[in-house]
């Protein structure tokens, strides 16, 4: 009898790996990689979700809407300081501040209230946590990507949040398009965050440099020959902070077949049936029925679907599901490529481009392309949840040693000296620290990149 | 004789009237307390808005705008000698028209001096930091909250 059941309990074990191992072949390694796989529809059902680990959604969330910088508002100027996005503290720190805006958001309109600009400044010369997104996002998105399906919120678009750090952590906001602020009220106590905040703060070293805000130093208002204007919450360096000089490769130089290979299954193409052939440049070009992949020996890597559906990538139809879709393929492809793994949203569909674009982030600093062909790491062209191209910048990054960014005045100054005489004043949206990479840069450093805003051109007297 | 003596004196007497106009004091190390430049206008202080803050932090930035080409020293005043040395080498405005720098600062009362000069014009602007402690600032918030709660 006891050897009857113990067969039983084998079977089923060896019955539930069946499926467990079945599901995991069928939805990851696609059996029929040539075009067609309606194993994809799996990919996203119940089978799926019951074996996908939970950490790798959490990353989805994480690269989505994880800010490029953080800055952690101590109450002094001394004492104010900046976690990167590859510093241990950042991930804790984004966890909970990621917590609060959703329960701010799940909160409603009637907790939502506009404040003054002064009150906005005070929460950021206070004890606060100031996090900014490198573009605005429509708030309906940011909260789809929070998991609120529909948050009733009076805000158009958001790029600059604040979660205050002493007694109800309430959340602040600036309306990108209004430029309106508003607090949501919430009943999360600032208490852990606090404790956290106090952690991070003992761990860090003491040669942080000091940050200002513009509003702060008063560059936000024009006065006597002043002819730049920075926006209000824009922190100013006064002493240049020390960056690493990196190297950058590319890590398809000595491309094997098995990537190659890899590459071409990511792409549904069947790695014994593509035509495959160079161009005199060195290009390697794989053709199929469905699509033309071109691999170039400087690490540019591009997709074009030659069929009007595309590639499916997203059964969801909602511009949430697509992006997370796409973030999703451009992980794989960086993952086979072994390129940069830390990719951040730069850019989403709009009027200007039909692209979703990612960007690497190396030593919490961003990499910015100086290339015609591709000015981001990855950019996407879906349509209705297929994929139509795919580009992406292969690149790995190392730091070599540390040294001292450039003045951050005297960068704003060389910015504008060519046409210092002819304009009555510049309006600056952001400056931050980023690496410019080009083609054939092997090392880097960081350097200030500066985002106008617009420019007031003095009138030629008739 | 006499006419020459008159050439002379009235040369003299346009000079002293001439001079002052025209010249500024090239100040190196040291600036006295008492300084005064020969124009107001050369930059402008940004922060601190009145020329005099109170903080219970242990550094304070200054900024201020001047036109392109300006020079700026900072001094700081030592009341042990009763002079104000330089602390921040001269620094020249760019095309931005922006400067900002950072200063430490001794407990109590500190006092910078920042000189600013442009082609014949120079300026003299005293400032004034009192640093005081966390938990005066900590009573005054304090107090203000309870005046805003006493108001409304």
């Amino acid at each position: 009898m006891n050897k009857e059941r113990l067969k039983s309990v084998v079977l089923i074990i060896l019955v539930a790996f069946n499926f467990v191992l079945g599901n995991r072949i069928l939805t990851d390694k696609k059996l029929w990689p040539s075009g067609y796989n309606f194993f994809i529809t799996s990919e996203k059902g119940f089978l799926h979700s019951l074996f996908s680990s939970e950490a790798e959604e959490e990353s989805k969330q994480l690269h989505l809407t994880a800010p490029t910088q953080i800055i952690v508002n101590t109450g002094d100027q001394t004492t104010r300081f900046v976690v990167n996005p590859d510093s241990e503290q950042f991930e804790p720190l984004f966890t909970y501040i990621s917590e609060t805006v959703t329960s701010a958001f799940r909160s409603g309109a009637e907790n939502v209230f506009s404040v003054s600009l002064q009150d906005w400044y005070s929460v950021l010369n206070g004890k606060s946590v100031y996090f900014m997104y490198p573009f605005a996002y429509p708030s309906t998105l940011y909260a789809q990507f929070l998991g609120i399906e529909t948050a009733n919120l009076p805000i158009e678009s958001v790029c600059r949040f604040a979660v205050t750090t002493s007694g109800n952590a309430n959340v602040y906001l600036e309306d990108y398009k209004s430029g309106k602020v508003y607090r949501i009220e919430t009943k999360e106590n600032a208490e852990p965050i606090s404790a956290l905040l106090s952690r991070i703060q003992s761990s860090n070293s003491s040669d942080s440099p000091i940050i200002n805000y513009s509003f702060d130093l008063r560059f936000d208002q024009t006065l006597g020959s002043q002819k730049i204007v920075l926006a209000p919450t824009v922190p100013v360096y006064t002493v240049s902070p020390k960056t690493p000089r990196i190297s950058a490769k590319n890590p398809l130089s000595d491309i094997d077949r098995e990537t190659v290979e890899a590459i071409l299954l990511a792409f549904r193409m069947n790695p014994g049936g593509v035509r495959e052939y160079p161009e005199v440049s060195g290009t390697r070009v794989f053709v199929d029925n469905a699509g033309i992949l071109k691999i170039s020996p400087d690490g540019l890597l591009t997709y074009q679907s030659t069929r009007s559906e595309g590639l499916s990538l997203s059964a969801g139809a909602s511009q949430a599901e697509a992006i997370s879709a796409a973030a999703d393929f451009g992980y794989r492809i960086t993952s086979i490529c072994q390129a940069e793994r830390s990719i951040y949203l730069s850019g989403i569909p709009d009027a200007d481009t039909p692209n979703i674009s990612f960007d690497y982030c190396t030593k919490g600093i961003p990499v910015l392309f100086e290339d015609e062909r591709s000015p981001h790491a990855i950019e996407i062209q879906l349509e209705n949840g297929a994929l139509k191209s795919y580009t992406q910048r292969l690149r790995t990054y190392q730091p070599i040693y540390m040294q001292t960014a450039p003045g951050y005045i005297e960068t704003l100054d060389k910015a504008i000296a060519s046409y210092a005489e002819a304009m009555n004043e510049v309006k600056i949206q952001n400056i931050y620290l980023s690496y410019t990479d080009r083609p054939k840069a092997s090392e880097l450093s960081a350097d200030w990149y500066v985002e106008v805003e617009n420019i007031i051109v003095e009138e030629e007297e008739q | 004789m006499k006419k020459k003596l008159c050439t002379i004196l009235s040369t003299l007497l346009l000079l002293t009237m001439l001079v002052p106009m025209v010249c500024f004091a090239d100040y190196s190390t040291t600036i006295p307390l008492t300084a005064t430049g020969n124009s107001d206008t050369v930059i402008y202080i940004k922060r601190p808005e009145s020329l005099s803050a109170s903080t219970s932090d242990r550094t304070y930035t200054i900024s201020a705008v001047g036109p392109q080409g300006t020079t700026i020293k900072l001094y700081k005043y030592d009341a042990a000698e009763d002079i104000c040395k330089l602390i921040k080498n001269e620094i020249q405005i760019g095309a931005s028209g922006l400067y900002s720098t950072v200063v430490e600062l001794d407990a109590d009362q500190n006092i910078f001096v920042v000189y600013a000069q442009n082609g014949l014009a120079d300026q003299v602007t005293r400032i004034d930091i009192s640093k005081i402690k966390r938990s005066t600032v900590d009573r005054l918030k304090s107090v203000t909250v309870t005046m805003k709660n006493f108001i409304s």
